[in-house]
């Protein structure tokens, strides 16, 4: 056991069997967090992240592997009560008693701790005065969002556990939620969080992990999983002729370390934008390829998971 | 016990604040009434209850799985059970605030039909201690029926399903307590058998407790019947966890 570490995943499993098909949700997952970082989970939906987030909030039991949360296990009765007075959960899809008011949910969250939060307190670090006397059912996605972060705080837990906080919220009710988890952090708080949001992995994260089919494919603060790929920048083409080309054509550019797309679309990942964009400019140009489309970014987490598995993070259904 | 307490409160708001709980409420009630009043005085010797508390076995397997159906049916359905899980409140603790609260409920329709016997205790010769003891009965009667619908709703996220499931074991458990499926059965299987079998319904011990006969054995069975089916409660939701 590690005190400077909030959660110890050493080998996790998660089998769920439904009859005789067998699907495996987590496979042989090893990750540390450490006290005092928000750490980023990773992946498209159905990687296998919720099922190891509701392992470490004690909601399922793997099937194989070690979990310690706050150097404690679940599976001892005495350390599972314990961990909860201590942990801070915000479900991905949070339903509320829809006759009860923001204020009265609290409350009732609030009782089962001998200590933490007024309910007040919690209602203001999310920023929901004017609908504290407000049925749950009569409030935005937002909203509904934000009271379940106020639930997870309610008891002044160690570590908090958010899964897909903003998930459908408008740009907004984002940033509100960016701050409330951003303050947690500077009161001590550790935080593990799961999203399929870059930008909010990039903006929040201390360190992320992605996960596809269960298993961690990388690990690494947002920075220096980035910088992993060879080239900082992207420059996405769309132009009609662009596959007769061919991508070895733009591989062949100066500067350009890697392509990848189809169907007239293609990203050129790119170490020196100024000297990739002329020649392929003038590529184009000599093959009197019709330019439709052309953006220039700088890689993102995004583009370290399609470099790593081939595939983009929304490219999979929901699950 | 403070989380069970909070459990508790909160299942009784529910079931207060909830014009369901007033709907069948009124229902319930007025079936007992209904049911239950006439032969209440004979022209001669004391006036008898029987007729009324005869009808609790029937009347409340009919209406008592309409109670308990919600109980973790819909927590499943609007996924508040899963919240409520990541709180430090354990599965025994959430049992016990919910069995408690319809527990109480139903205690209090019981003590809205006080006035039946208190009325008739004014213009007829009436024994109170078979009164009391018929009462003592249905609330017991009325724990083990919560505990099998309590047990019923684990099983589905779906109410009706719960309703059904429940008044189909609560039908079979009433049958297997009576004369006439009893005799039946004595002719199909061995005499030990249809005996435990016959053993197994609370009708049978609802009937000996609300004649008045205190015997040690009818509370110690309604206690392993209602210990037996919450504990079913716990595995159900408990295994749920372990498969996900």
């Amino acid at each position: 056991m590690n005190d400077a570490l909030a959660i110890e995943l050493r080998g996790l499993r998660k089998e769920f069997r439904r009859g005789a098909l067998v699907t495996r949700a987590v496979d042989g997952l090893d990750l540390d967090v450490r006290r005092g970082e928000v750490f980023g989970l990773l992946g498209p939906n159905g990687a296998g992240k919720t099922t190891t987030v509701e392992i470490c909030e004690g909601l399922q039991t793997p099937t194989a592997g070690e979990v310690l949360v706050l150097g404690r296990r679940y599976s001892v009765r005495a350390e599972a009560l314990e961990l909860r007075r201590r942990i801070g959960v915000s479900l991905q899809e949070t339903r509320f008693f829809e006759k009860s008011t923001v204020r009265e949910i609290l409350e009732l969250f609030r009782s089962f701790y001998p200590a933490g939060r007024s309910v007040a307190e919690a209602i203001a670090i999310v920023a929901l005065e004017e609908k504290a006397d407000t049925r749950s059912v009569h409030l935005s996605g937002g909203q509904l969002q934000r009271l379940a972060v106020a639930t997870a705080l309610v008891s002044t837990p160690e570590l908090l556990f958010l899964d897909e906080p903003t998930t459908g919220l408008d740009p907004q009710s984002r940033r509100q939620l960016w701050e409330v988890v951003r303050e947690f952090r500077a009161g001590g708080g550790t935080v593990l969080l799961t999203t399929h949001y870059m930008e909010e992995a990039e903006q929040l994260c201390d360190r992320v992990a992605i996960i596809d089919h269960g298993r961690r494919i990388a690990l690494g603060t947002p920075r220096d999983l980035v910088a992993s790929i060879e080239g900082a920048h992207v420059v996405e083409v769309v132009a009609a002729g662009l596959d007769r080309l061919g991508a070895a054509r733009l591989a062949g550019l100066p500067a350009v370390t890697k392509v990848s797309g189809g169907d007239g679309a293609f990203a050129l990942t790119v170490s020196l934008p100024h000297v990739a964009m002329p020649a392929l400019l003038d590529l184009l140009q000599r093959e009197r390829v019709e330019l439709t489309g052309l953006k220039t970014r700088h890689t993102s987490l995004e583009d370290v998971f399609v470099n790593l598995t081939g595939r983009h993070l929304r490219d999979e259904g929901t699950t | 016990m403070h989380e069970m307490v909070v459990i508790l409160r909160r299942e009784l708001k529910s079931y207060f604040l909830s014009p369901i709980a007033y709907v069948f409420g009124g229902l319930f009630l007025a079936a007992m009434m209904y049911f239950g009043t006439d032969r209440l005085f004979t022209p001669r010797g004391p006036a008898r209850l029987d007729s009324f508390f005869g009808n609790f076995p029937f009347l409340f397997l009919l209406f008592l799985p309409a109670l308990t159906m919600r109980l973790w049916a819909e927590e499943r359905k609007q996924g508040t059970l899963e919240l409520l899980m990541t709180f430090p409140v354990t599965v025994a603790q959430l049992i016990a605030g919910k069995f408690v609260a319809a527990l109480s409920f139903l205690a209090v329709l019981l003590l809205l039909t006080f006035g039946l016997p208190v009325t008739i205790g004014m213009f007829g010769e009436l024994d109170w201690g078979p009164v009391l003891c018929a009462y003592l009965a249905a609330l017991l009667m009325s724990g083990a029926y919560i505990a099998v619908g309590m047990f019923c709703s684990s099983l589905s996220r779906d109410q009706i399903i719960a309703l059904l499931v429940a008044l189909i074991v609560l039908l079979a458990l009433y049958l297997l307590g009576t004369p006439m499926v009893l005799v039946n059965l004595g002719g199909y299987l061995p005499e030990w058998m249809a005996a435990i079998l016959g053993g197994l319904s609370p009708y049978a011990y609802f009937s000996s407790i609300a004649r008045g006969v205190f015997d040690t054995r009818d509370f110690i069975y309604y206690l392993c019947f209602c210990g037996f089916f919450l504990y079913a409660n716990a595995l159900v939701l408990n295994g749920r966890r372990v498969r996900g």
